[in-house]
This record gives C-alpha cells, sequence and structure tokens, in this order.
C-alpha cells in the first residue's frame, strides 16, 4: 500500500497576512482528507502551535511543529523532530526577530547551523550551490529538497530540474504544495491579505498575487498526478511526520525556583509565613481558619505548588513595601493561604468561598492569581519581575490582535479598489459591537449607485471572512511568564515595541494550556484613584483611613447603592448596573457580591439577571429544575451565578470528577468553535443522563452554562471586586471631593466622561472651581470654603499645557508667590515649556479672571509680549513695552461664551450645564427636565432632551440600543428598539444633543423612556464628543 | 517564433480518458499530444478569467498552446511557436 500524503508546510492565518485559514480549519480539512499528519509551518514563529497542536489532536491527526524562516534571503522550512528539536527552533527564531523590524524575522545560515540538532530543513532552492552549503552545515540526512506543482506554466521544468539536482547532490526530495489556506475557495481572502500586506489594491498587488488557487491543502488523491514519476516525494513526508514527536508539556520546568532561607524548603518557609500571617488577618484564631489553613497547605504541598505561592507572595510583599496599591483577586480569593499571605483582601470563610475552585490535587495547569495594580505603579512591579528573576525567564505574553468590523471594512474595501470616502462612510456607520453579521450593521450603508453587485458582494463576504483573523502581535496588557528554564527554550521570544521588552510568541490561553506560570499584574485605575483619595482625606482630615479595617456594615452606603447613586463607583457605575440596583437593593456585602457578578453576559444570556431578581423581591418562588441543584443554587435562589457554581454542577449533576469539572467550567469560559463546543455538550448531556436527570432539564441546564461561554464571573472574583465597589461607595458618600479629585486625576478610566463626574458632585451639592493662575495645581484638588469643601480642577484640564507646563506654573508660583498680572506671568514664565495655544487656552479658560482683565483683552498683542520682542530693543521691563494704538473695545465673554470655551478647553463645566443654555427652546419644544419624570406615569408619553452621555448595544440584548441622556437636573435612560434605531440610526449616532419621544416605562423604581422618534436639536455649537460608546 | 494569436481562435476540443485534449478542430485542426498543462485564475474580483492552459504538439507538427475557458466551457488556441 502507498505511504500516506501528509503535509509538511503549511502557513495558518498566524503567518500575519499571509495565510487564509484557521489553524483548527486546516486540521479540520486533514481530518476529512484523512491525512495522518500535518505540520504547521508559520512565518517567523510558532504562535498558532498550540492551537494547532489541540485541534490536530482532538481530531486524530499527528500535529507537526515547524516554522518557515528566511535564511540568507530565501525561505527555509524547520521541522522539530523533538523537544530538544523545538527548543533549537525557539532559540533560532528569538535570533531571528532580535535585530529586525517589529513583525520580522531573517537569519543567517550561520546562525541557523549554530541551533542544528532535532530538527528537519526543507528547502526549494534551485541553486545547488545553496543546497550542498545547507547540506554541509546542517547534515546531509537532515536536509531534502523541496518540490512544489502549482500548475504555473514553469513548475514542470523547474520541478525536474529541481530532482536532478538533487540527485546530483545526493540529497532526497519532499513533496509540498506550500499551503496558504484549506480550500480553494479561501484563495480569495489569501489575496485580500496580501494586498493588505503591501498596502495596496487587488489590481496594483498582482505580482505579489499567487496565479492560481493551487496553494490549498490537498490530500494524496490530488498530489498524485502532480508528481507522477515522483513517489518518492510523496512518501518522503510521512517518513519524516513519523520521526516527529513534539508534545510541549513544560510542567516540568515551569518554576523559576524561589530562594529560600537557609535550613529551610520551599514549603517549609511558606508553612511559616502562613502562620505568621493568619496572626495579623484574624483575631481570634478559630478552629475553622486554623482547619482550613492546614487543608489548603496540604494540597498545595501535594501538587508541589509551595514555589508558586512563595513567587506571588514576594510579589505583594515588594508592593506593600514600595507603596505600590495592590490587591488579588480571580479565584485566588478563594484561598485562605493567599489572604493569610496578603495576596488578596477577602476573607474566604467570612465569605464561604470555594478553595477547590481554584485548586484541587488533581489539578494539572497552575492555578491563576491576577493581581491589580496602580495603573500608575506597574510598571514598578513589571521591572521588579525582570530584575529578580532574570531577563532570560522573563517575558510579556503576547496579545494577537485581531481584525475588528471597521478594520475589515477599511483594509479588505481598500483591497477591493473602493473610494476612502465610501470606506469612511461605512465604517463610520458600522455598529462596531456586532461581529456576527457585518452586512446587517452596514443596513443603512447602500452601495454607490455604479458599483458591480458583485464587488459588493465580495466585500461583504471577505469582511466576513477576515473577522477575528489575525492582524498583528501586541503585548498582553499584564500577562508575564517566569520559567525555570529559560524562556527561549520554551517559546521564541521577540522584542516589543516598548523598549527592554521582550514578547513571549504565546498568548494567555496557550500559556495555561503549556502548564506554564504566568503572572497577570494589570493597571487598575481604580487602586490609583482610592490611593490618591486617601492622601487627599488625610489632608483633609488630618487621618488616613485604614480599608482593610472597614466593617463592610454601612447601611448609608447600600441605600446609597440601591438607590443607583453610583456614577464613579468601581464595577457598579454602568447604566445596566444602575438599571438594577433599584431593584435587588443590595443590604449586605454578600448581595452587593451578587450584584458585581450578575450584570455580566454570562447571566444575561443565560436568562439569569430577571429571575434572580424577581426571585429577590420575593415575586417567584424559588424552585430548582432538579433536586440536585438545591444545594449548588442555595444561595443565589436558584439561579446560577457564579463559576463555582458551573463546577459543582458539573460534578454532582453530570457526574464529573473534580478535575476533569474544572477542565470543564475552563473550556466553557474559553472562545470555542462549532465542534469543539458540540464536543462539550455531548458530554455533560450524557453524565446528566446517568445521573437519571431528564433529557429536557439536561438540555435546559447546558444552556444555561453555555452563556457563562467568556465572562461568568467566579465568586471570588466577585468578592474581591465587590470589596473594591464597596470601598469606592465609602469614599463617594463620605467624602466626595476627595474622591472625585480621584477620579479627575485618574482618567481615563471608569464608564463616564470627566464632565459626567463634575455634574453628579454638582447635583449632590458640592461645587467645582475653576480653572485659577494662583489657585489651581497641576492636578485637580480639594479647596476648603466657608460652606465646605470644593474641587478646584487642576491644570491638568486645560488643553495643550502638558505635564511639564503645568508643573512649570505651580514650580514658579512655589518660588515667588502668586502671579500679580497677565504679564508677571508671561514675563516669568516665557522660555518655559509652555507653549502659546496652552496660554491662549489658558486665558480663555478663565485662569485669569481673578486677576480682574477681561480675556479678549489679555489677548490683544500677547504674542510680542510672550516673544520679549520688547527686550531685543534693549527694553529691560516688558511691562514698559507699549503697542502701536490702543486696544480697540471688545466684546465681552458672556455665560454661554464662558460655558463652551471651559467645554472646549476643559472638557468639563464648572457653570452651568451645556443644557441649561438650552432650556428655553426645549421647553418651547415641550421637553421635560430629567427630575420631572420619576413623577410621569407608566405608559405615559414624554418628550426627553439632553446630551448624550453614554450609547450601548449589548450583544445579549437583541439589538436593543440603550442611550444616557444627561441635562443640568440629572440623566435620563432611552431605550430604542432596532426599527426605531434603523429609522434615525445616523441622527442618534452622530448628533450630541437629542430630542427623544418616546413612552414611559416604570417598573421596581427604575424607569426608562422607550423612544419613539429621534431628532437633533440643531443651532447649537457642538462640544466635542464625549459619549461613551460601548457594547 | 512564437505568435500570438488576437483573438485567440475558437475550436471544439474532444478529450481523451484521462481529461486531456485529444484532437481538435475548428479554426486548428489535427491530433493533440499535451507536454505541459497550468493553471490561470485572476481578477476573481473584476472580470474573472479562469483558464487551464495545455502547450501540446499538434499534428505531430506544430507547437501551439490552447486554453479552457472553464467559466464559459469553451476552448482557444492562443499561441503558435512558428
Amino acid at each position: 500500500m502507498a505511504a500516506p500524503y501528509v503535509e509538511l508546510h503549511s502557513h495558518s492565518n498566524f503567518s500575519f497576512l499571509d495565510g487564509g485559514s484557521h489553524p483548527y480549519e486546516l486540521a479540520m480539512r486533514a481530518a476529512e482528507l484523512e491525512m495522518p499528519a500535518l505540520a504547521i509551518t508559520d512565518r517567523g514563529g510558532v504562535y498558532g502551535a498550540v492551537r494547532h497542536l489541540q485541534a490536530c489532536r482532538k481530531l486524530g491527526v499527528k500535529p507537526i511543529i515547524g516554522s518557515a524562516l528566511e535564511v540568507d534571503g530565501e525561505e527555509l522550512i524547520l521541522i522539530a523532530r523533538n523537544l530538544r528539536g523545538y527548543s533549537n527552533l525557539c532559540r533560532l527564531l528569538s535570533h531571528a526577530h532580535a535585530d529586525q523590524p517589529k513583525g520580522e524575522a531573517r537569519t543567517t545560515l550561520g546562525k541557523v547551523a549554530e541551533h542544528r540538532g532535532d530538527l528537519f530543513y526543507l528547502s526549494a532552492t534551485d541553486i545547488e550551490s545553496r543546497l550542498r552549503g545547507l547540506q554541509d552545515a546542517l547534515g546531509k540526512e537532515n536536509v531534502f529538497s523541496e518540490l512544489h506543482q502549482h500548475l504555473r506554466p514553469e513548475d514542470e521544468w523547474v520541478l525536474e530540474g529541481r530532482v536532478a539536482m538533487a540527485e546530483r547532490c545526493g540529497a532526497r526530495v519532499v513533496a509540498t504544495n506550500e499551503v496558504h489556506y484549506h480550500v480553494p475557495a479561501r484563495r480569495r481572502l489569501h489575496d485580500v491579505l496580501i494586498a493588505i500586506r503591501h498596502r495596496a489594491t487587488l489590481d496594483e498587488a498582482g505580482p505579489n498575487l499567487f496565479p492560481n488557487s493551487e496553494h490549498h491543502l490537498k490530500g494524496g488523491a490530488e498530489m498524485h498526478p502532480l508528481f507522477h514519476g515522483h513517489a518518492e516525494a510523496l512518501a518522503t513526508p510521512w517518513e519524516i511526520a513519523q520521526e516527529c514527536d513534539v508534545d510541549l508539556d513544560f510542567r516540568k520546568v515551569r518554576f523559576p525556583g524561589y530562594p529560600v532561607p537557609d535550613g529551610e524548603t520551599p514549603f517549609s518557609y511558606l508553612y511559616k509565613l502562613c502562620f505568621e500571617g493568619v496572626r495579623e488577618r484574624y483575631r481570634p484564631i478559630t478552629f475553622s481558619v486554623t482547619h482550613r489553613l492546614q487543608h489548603e497547605l496540604e494540597v498545595i504541598e501535594k501538587t508541589g505548588l509551595a514555589e508558586f505561592f512563595l513567587i506571588n507572595w514576594d510579589l505583594m510583599r515588594f508592593a506593600r513595601e514600595h507603596g505600590v496599591p495592590g490587591q488579588g483577586r480571580g479565584s485566588a480569593a478563594d484561598s485562605i493561604v493567599a489572604y493569610v499571605l496578603g495576596i488578596t483582601r477577602v476573607d474566604p470563610i467570612e465569605h464561604n468561598l470555594l478553595f477547590e475552585r481554584f485548586l484541587h490535587e488533581e489539578m494539572t495547569s497552575t492555578p491563576d492569581i491576577d493581581v491589580d495594580f496602580s495603573t500608575a505603579h506597574r510598571e514598578q512591579v513589571i521591572q521588579y519581575i525582570y530584575e529578580k528573576y532574570g531577563w532570560e525567564r522573563t517575558g510579556m505574553v503576547c496579545n494577537v490582535v485581531t481584525f475588528q468590523p471597521r478594520m475589515a471594512i477599511r483594509q479588505v474595501g481598500k483591497a477591493l479598489g473602493f473610494s476612502a470616502e465610501l470606506l469612511d462612510r461605512l465604517a463610520k456607520g458600522v455598529d462596531r459591537w456586532f461581529t456576527e453579521d457585518v452586512e446587517d450593521s452596514m443596513l443603512s450603508s447602500v452601495p454607490p449607485p455604479d458599483m458591480r453587485p458583485q464587488s459588493w458582494q465580495h466585500f461583504l463576504e471577505l469582511c466576513r471572512e477576515v473577522i477575528e483573523f489575525p492582524r498583528h502581535l501586541s503585548i498582553h496588557n499584564g500577562g508575564m511568564l517566569v520559567t525555570g528554564e529559560p524562556l527561549v527554550d520554551i517559546a521564541p521570544v521577540e522584542p516589543a515595541a516598548m523598549e527592554g521588552r521582550r514578547v513571549v510568541q504565546f498568548n494567555k490561553d496557550d500559556v495555561e494550556d503549556l502548564g506554564l506560570i504566568k503572572m497577570d499584574m494589570l493597571g487598575l485605575r481604580t487602586l490609583s484613584v482610592v490611593a490618591e483619595a486617601l492622601e487627599l482625606i488625610k489632608d483633609t482630615t488630618g487621618t488616613r483611613p485604614d480599608l482593610d479595617q472597614l466593617a463592610l456594615k454601612d447601611a448609608a452606603v447600600f441605600e446609597m447603592c440601591s438607590q443607583a447613586d453610583t456614577i464613579g463607583v468601581f464595577q457598579i457605575e454602568s447604566r445596566a448596573q444602575m438599571q438594577t440596583l433599584p431593584r435587588t437593593r443590595p443590604r449586605t456585602f454578600n448581595d452587593l457580591v451578587v450584584e458585581v457578578a450578575i450584570i455580566r453576559p454570562g447571566p444575561i444570556q443565560g436568562n439569569a439577571v430577571h429571575p434572580y431578581i424577581r426571585r429577590k423581591q420575593g415575586r417567584e418562588p424559588v424552585t430548582y429544575a432538579h433536586p440536585l441543584l438545591e444545594p449548588i443554587l442555595k444561595d443565589t435562589l436558584g439561579v446560577i451565578l457564579y463559576q463555582e457554581q458551573i463546577i459543582e454542577i458539573a460534578m454532582y449533576v453530570a457526574g464529573m470528577r473534580p478535575g476533569r469539572a474544572d477542565g470543564f467550567r475552563r473550556a466553557m469560559t474559553r472562545h470555542l468553535n462549532r465542534v469543539e463546543m458540540s464536543s462539550l455538550e455531548d458530554e455533560f448531556i450524557s453524565g446528566c443522563l446517568a445521573n437519571e436527570v431528564p433529557r429536557e432539564v439536561a438540555d435546559q441546564l447546558f444552556a444555561a452554562v453555555q452563556g457563562f461561554a467568556v465572562y461568568g464571573f467566579c465568586r471570588s472574583h466577585a468578592a474581591a471586586f465587590a470589596r473594591t465597589a464597596y470601598e469606592t461607595a465609602w469614599m463617594k458618600l463620605h467624602h466626595p471631593v476627595e474622591f472625585g479629585c480621584g477620579l479627575l486625576n485618574n482618567q481615563p478610566m471608569g464608564f463616564y466622561h470627566p464632565s459626567v463626574l463634575v455634574e453628579d458632585l454638582k447635583r449632590h451639592g458640592m461645587r467645582a472651581l475653576p480653572v485659577d493662575i494662583n489657585l489651581s495645581d497641576v492636578r485637580c484638588l480639594p479647596e476648603r470654603l466657608e460652606s465646605g469643601l470644593a474641587m478646584r480642577i487642576g491644570f491638568n484640564y486645560v488643553r495643550d499645557l502638558g505635564e511639564e507646563g503645568r508643573k512649570a506654573i505651580v514650580d514658579e508660583r512655589d518660588r515667588s508667590g502668586p502671579y500679580m498680572s497677565f504679564d508677571d506671568y508671561l514675563s516669568r514664565l516665557r522660555g518655559g515649556p509652555i507653549g502659546p495655544r496652552a496660554v491662549r487656552n489658558l486665558v480663555m479658560v478663565g485662569a485669569f479672571d481673578a486677576l480682574g482683565h477681561p480675556r479678549r483683552e489679555l489677548l490683544w498683542g500677547w504674542q510680542e509680549r510672550w516673544h520679549g520682542k520688547g527686550l531685543r530693543r534693549g527694553i529691560d521691563r516688558q511691562s514698559e513695552l507699549s503697542l502701536n494704538g490702543t486696544s480697540p473695545t471688545l466684546p465681552t465673554i458672556d455665560a454661554f461664551d464662558a460655558n463652551q470655551l471651559e467645554y472646549r478647553i476643559s472638557d468639563l463645566s464648572t457653570g452651568h450645564h451645556l443644557i441649561h443654555f438650552c432650556r428655553d427652546r426645549l421647553r418651547a419644544l415641550g421637553a421635560l427636565e430629567s427630575n420631572k419624570l420619576p413623577a410621569m406615569a407608566n405608559n405615559k408619553h414624554v418628550r426627553v432632551a439632553g446630551l448624550v452621555i453614554t450609547r450601548q448595544a449589548p450583544s445579549t440584548a437583541k439589538k436593543i440600543r440603550f442611550f444616557t441622556l444627561e441635562d443640568e437636573f440629572g440623566q435620563v435612560n432611552v431605550t430604542i428598539k432596532p426599527d426605531v434605531y434603523d429609522r434615525y440610526r445616523q441622527v442618534a449616532n452622530r448628533q450630541p444633543i437629542l430630542i427623544i419621544d418616546g413612552v414611559m416605562q416604570r417598573q421596581d423604581g427604575v424607569h426608562s423612556v422607550l423612544a419613539s422618534h429621534i431628532e437633533a436639536l440643531d443651532g447649537v455649537p457642538r462640544p466635542a464628543q464625549r459619549s461613551h460608546d460601548y457594547r | 517564433m512564437t505568435r500570438l494569436i488576437t483573438p485567440p481562435a475558437a475550436i471544439d476540443v474532444t478529450l481523451g480518458p484521462g481529461g486531456a485534449p485529444e484532437s481538435i478542430s475548428g479554426a486548428f485542426t489535427g491530433s493533440i499530444d499535451p507536454i505541459a498543462r497550468w493553471k490561470v485564475e485572476t481578477s476573481w474580483w473584476d472580470r474573472p478569467v479562469v483558464r487551464e492552459y495545455w502547450k501540446a504538439v499538434l499534428n505531430n507538427t506544430v507547437l501551439c498552446e490552447l486554453y479552457h475557458d472553464i467559466a464559459r466551457n469553451e476552448w482557444f488556441v492562443e499561441r503558435v511557436y512558428d
């Protein structure tokens, strides 16, 4: 029987912009062709290797790992024989990227020879001296002459020539199809990607495109006729494949080793630290505490993870010693060891958290400890890791940036030769949230009348295909890899755009699958806000609150949350949260944990939010689909809300072992393709049936669990976040000015634009004071007035001033006293880092108003004074400079002008809301003020108006949009159904001030307007777009 | 010397058992002995060209290139080597 044909040269879409198929598509096609093995050989890397490995294994295809690399100007295919060969490949790829422009890799034969060993090499060269050179450097038995037949005119004689050359050199021949897509139909997308890579249209890219569609994955039946007379070349790939065995299991080499004091082992040292920590955290130390601690330490000892905890303990210790605010989150909060080591801040005993969600004896992957650090300080922590473990053993995890709708539209359209103007219109009009159907989201976009229908059809199909395709590599926000062996033996490492940073070619999912240690250190601006606010509270009150000692029981805090007065509060300030809080009315910390967990796509898609609320309000009985569910879902009134509950359902209802149940839970939280999801469903359903759970209940349960596919929260994670939510709510209630300053000084962050935060402060009776040259600081600070504390807007809210400019103003003032006049300011700061535009902005935002001169007059001829022309004429003091003629009488700035200027220069208003100036017109049009809406009856027709501050189109809401309008009195929530939205899409999306007619909808203390008609308020100068638009 | 035939000359083709052309008639007539084959598929985004080309010896004497326009299922002689 003839040897099967296997493909050893294939590019997935991880050969960025040169591969037209996902790794799993290639694997599936190989399985359909009954190909026993398939190689992945992406350009310059192994980015898709883990996905390839997993897809092939599931389909019974043997995965081969390799790469295509440019060596002395020609492509060489390298195939790893085993883990050692793979390590050599990684080192070589790292070198090849080291001194090249970002995203490129090339090297020399000398370097390839330095890293030879357990690698096969395939070369499609036609130059005999080159083939001989490869053989001499790399070993004759390892080098193969690669034959192609892509039905190009010259292919037949090139092939024969190469065969003859190989024979002269004593080299074996191997046939490949240099695959760039899995099926011929994908060739079009490949052409488009090539055009994008060359920043050209398809017409212009002509010479770079393949002349036909023959670069698809072919099985033996297609390959044999093409290589008639060269049976050996078709059999050799299988011989090579049989010698390869790379499993990428790095579990044994994952820990970098933690240095412990003499006489201690990692575990004994951990034990000691835990019992020191327990005395800090628990007073008194109860039996349940010691019992739980003992149990966790036993599991840690059995799983060999003592060093993992020490590494994280050390990290948090460093953070504390250097004043870096930080806290652990995620499932680590399930662990009392993490709590007593100071890694997390949530007491797992008090909050009834499941340790097994975090760690159990059967766990084969490393548990996740994610840590949030203050954004301002995170870099310090990252540098500490690099220095402590060494540059060889540390690198950032990569993030693959993929095509999203707007990018797809622009780049695919450009390749097809569409005009820039058309693409701009299409891209801006698209709802960026709907990746499922690009055409649908471009519904209002009509192709130009002169465009052929076929072109438009190509465009739509190609946009759909390219969504989620890898585009290029970037760094994952906070994922760092720390390894026991040098990192370059485990994965290729590339220089990142940021100096001094190295990025690994694996993303966070790959890293987890390979059993490597990833430390997730995310920058959380809220922690910076909290740190700053605490310092400001110390300044204003003399005492710095200790948040660790907060009792988490302040009824006033819970009442504020129940009223949805939560703008600025971590995790519970979104529109969706504010619509739910008055209905769930959290009264305890645990209620807050639920609140943080439920407003997520997971529970909403799993149909969990509304039943929970109904049950909480006593409107619906608490029921369980099956008795087995009661102990699992009792705490959440019979509704699945937590990932821990999925584990328990998988164990106790579908009969899975703990390790498998956790694997099932993890698999459900990933982006799965259809094949993978269907396999999980079969496993779950058959487990349920074996437990005598009726089929319809099992189906229902699986659908509910499936809703957690991406974002379901784990209880401990929700608890950690709820803690920060409580703390920020507490600060907002008891120290609103200091907290408000913290928020404004750490933008961009959170849900709302700074102007909304200022309006909220004003509505609570606090004053915001405008920028003042003598009273403002580099940032917003509390200022004591007779009436109490107010927020003084800082120089950080003056456009074009810059950090150096802000500092210069304040430093000079500290040195030599307040500025006495505008000229005084000019003379003292001339030559400093403040440009003319910034000076003009300071004047026009009113920074000099308190010094008594009208703004426009100050600017008359100021530039001459600023540039010191007087001095060049030998005049010592600037105030002696006199201009030709006197300044004309200039119109004064009225309140509306000042308002507009403040919006333009500071992006906020310390005075009236913009809508205040439109109020007369709006009243004449019959628009209600927002504070009048609570009195309106359900179903009453109303007209509302305001500045759009958020636009939301959640993917779970069946294309319904939610807008929030703001006026001088408050906010209005508006719901827009698809048919209404389609009618008024352009106005709704683009105009800043809207007038909306609709019907009042009230339920459980929450109200909104269901829109029927939308128009813009014309004639008001546009403020800069400040709406938060999101999915 | 090679002569490009413009416009390409339409012919009828009889295929052999393997799917390769065996004989032609029309503008050119006689037996066909194929010696090379290639495929061209381009301009799918504009005016698609999908052709299978054959280099063949006509009547044992003349080398020529013919192609099968796959979309229209028509055959043409495009080039003759004099």
